[in-house]
């Protein structure tokens, strides 16, 4: 999802909120399945300890890494990756999240 | 589907979760999925009608829905909770709705007579935004 002039997606955080009230994201290890351009990574990353991001579009990782100020990168990596061969080993995650790409 | 969960269930240490949020079919009417378009001024607000998205993303809400009654009937994980919300986009006027539309939201399109009522709401109220209301499902699915 690209960023537009005159548009806010979802400014009252309706989706991070229910999210942190739902699934137990403090502290934890979070794999995010097709991150996109970051958009909901960085905002798990508020609470989260450490995200991993991956998505099969090179480009939108590209962006997601840019858009990621300095301060969160220490605690987020974002990889091209498929979500039906994901490079990483069993028990890795506490939470796995697909955002509109199940 | 069933593949991608079946590897979230084993990068997921015992006890993880697989958090699941999807767009929710429409409930009057489970062919569609609705987007609900009104116009917001001063802290009020006027329904203006819906915005309409392509079916052909259906057999995919659907197939993503199938492949998670898969994973809970095969026992890998159970549902924990599940939950609907609505995620709002805010949008400073038409055009910028039809820019949108034509550029991201390629599979949904403004009605006519959606396009009516958002003109004449504004006009009335030309401080007003455009905001649409898609409404979504977050599953919490415990691994078992």
């Amino acid at each position: 999802m690209r960023r537009m002039s005159g548009v806010r997606f979802d400014p009252e955080k309706a989706e991070i909120r229910t999210l942190l009230r739902d699934a137990p994201l403090r502290g934890s290890r979070v794999l995010e399945v097709g991150c996109g351009d970051g958009r909901l990574t960085r905002r798990i990353l508020r609470t989260a300890g450490r995200v991993v991001g991956i998505d099969l579009d090179r480009d939108e990782i590209t962006r997601a890494r840019e858009f990621t100020s300095r301060l969160l990168r220490r605690r987020v990596r974002y990889e091209v990756g498929s979500a039906e061969s994901l490079p990483f080993g069993p028990r890795s995650f506490d939470v796995v999240l697909f955002s509109w790409s199940l | 589907m069933v593949d991608a969960l079946h590897e979230a269930h084993r990068v997921l240490r015992p006890g993880g979760v697989v958090a699941d949020i999807r767009p929710e079919l429409d409930p009057g009417d489970p062919r569609r999925r609705c987007i609900r378009a009104e116009v917001r001024w001063d802290g009020q607000s006027a329904p203006a009608g819906i915005m309409r998205e392509s079916m052909e993303y259906i057999p995919e809400y659907v197939g993503a829905d199938r492949a998670v009654a898969r994973v809970l009937r095969d026992g890998l994980f159970w549902l924990e909770r599940s939950e609907l919300f609505w995620l709002r986009t805010h949008f400073r006027d038409l055009a910028t709705v039809e820019r949108y539309l034509a550029g991201e939201w390629t599979g949904t399109t403004l009605p006519a007579q959606t396009r009516r009522s958002l003109q004449t709401l504004l006009r009335r109220h030309p401080r007003g935004k455009i905001v649409a209301s898609d409404l979504f499902r977050l599953n919490i699915l415990r691994k078992a």
